[in-house]
């Protein structure tokens, strides 16, 4: 189910970054592939908005930290989900 | 350290960064605010201003406490943006941006303006915090609020409406202080 939720966030993010979803490890902090700049990062949010059908709340986007935090807002139990 | 250091011109690798008069400030920024998509995301709201409105919102630099920087690159003379600095006892500083030029974003501006500031604010002052208010929807300042090093501390639900649209948005708040700004050019320079 992890490596599911891992695969589906990669997948996300890779599109957005223009790059395969192997380059992107679950560790990686935001913003530290060459192409994850400040503009990057708005498109990953939106598109990743659109896969949860909901606004991420103020303290979801400011927790985002690493590739697996995004994951985690997949979670049953994150903030959000029903 | 000193005042004159303070409001010298600061140079980074693509930008010169010029402190502006209070006037010169006006006269540059209140032709942005006719801007309304640019505005939303500088100030939190997007409604027409009139000149007298727009002097009293905006940060009146004075050169000793308030700053507002003119972005400047290299070899043209037109600033493609501003940034704005705010001291505050005790030792506290808050910070803006706003980089009007479309051409200009997602270009990295506001790493390496706002790095250069920061390290301009530590070297020629006693400021041992800095601090700054940033929309939530605005993704691309989180971003670069984080990457830079700032911390997120704390959120104002509900805290700002926009005129133009009628929507209301959170703003996040976000500090670092002297010693982890150092900790992480420290890590950086390693």
């Amino acid at each position: 189910m992890r490596e599911r939720r891992h695969a589906a966030v990669a997948g996300i993010i890779a599109a957005a970054l223009g790059c395969r979803s192997q380059d992107v490890p679950d560790d990686a902090p935001v913003g530290s592939l060459p192409q994850w700049d400040s503009i990057a990062h708005m498109n990953i949010i939106m598109a990743f908005e659109e896969r949860l059908g909901r606004q991420l709340t103020a303290e979801e986007t400011a927790s985002l930290e690493t590739v697996a935090s995004f994951a985690a807002l997949l979670e049953p139990q994150a903030p959000g989900r029903a | 350290m000193g005042l004159a250091e303070l409001r010298a011109p600061i140079e980074s690798e693509r930008f010169l960064l010029v402190p502006l008069g209070r006037w010169r400030a006006f006269r540059l920024t209140y032709s942005w605010t006719k801007d309304s998509s640019f505005m939303s995301s500088y100030c939190g709201s997007g409604e027409r201003r009139s000149p007298w409105k727009w002097y009293r919102e905006m940060v009146r630099p004075n050169n000793r406490t308030k700053f507002v920087h003119a972005i400047v690159p290299h070899g043209q003379t037109r600033p493609i943006g501003v940034h704005m600095m705010v001291m505050r006892p005790p030792k506290s500083c808050s910070l803006a941006v706003g980089i009007h030029s479309r051409d200009w974003w997602g270009r990295g501006v506001v790493q390496e303006v706002r790095s250069r500031i920061i390290e301009h604010i530590f070297d020629h002052s006693d400021v041992e915090r800095l601090h700054t208010l940033v929309m939530a929807r605005n993704f691309p300042s989180v971003f670069n609020s984080r990457k830079l090093g700032f911390i997120h501390v704390g959120t104002l639900h509900r805290a700002r409406l926009d005129k133009a649209t009628g929507e209301v948005q959170d703003l996040l708040l976000f500090e670092m202080f002297r010693e982890q700004w150092m900790a992480g050019k420290g890590l950086a320079d390693a």
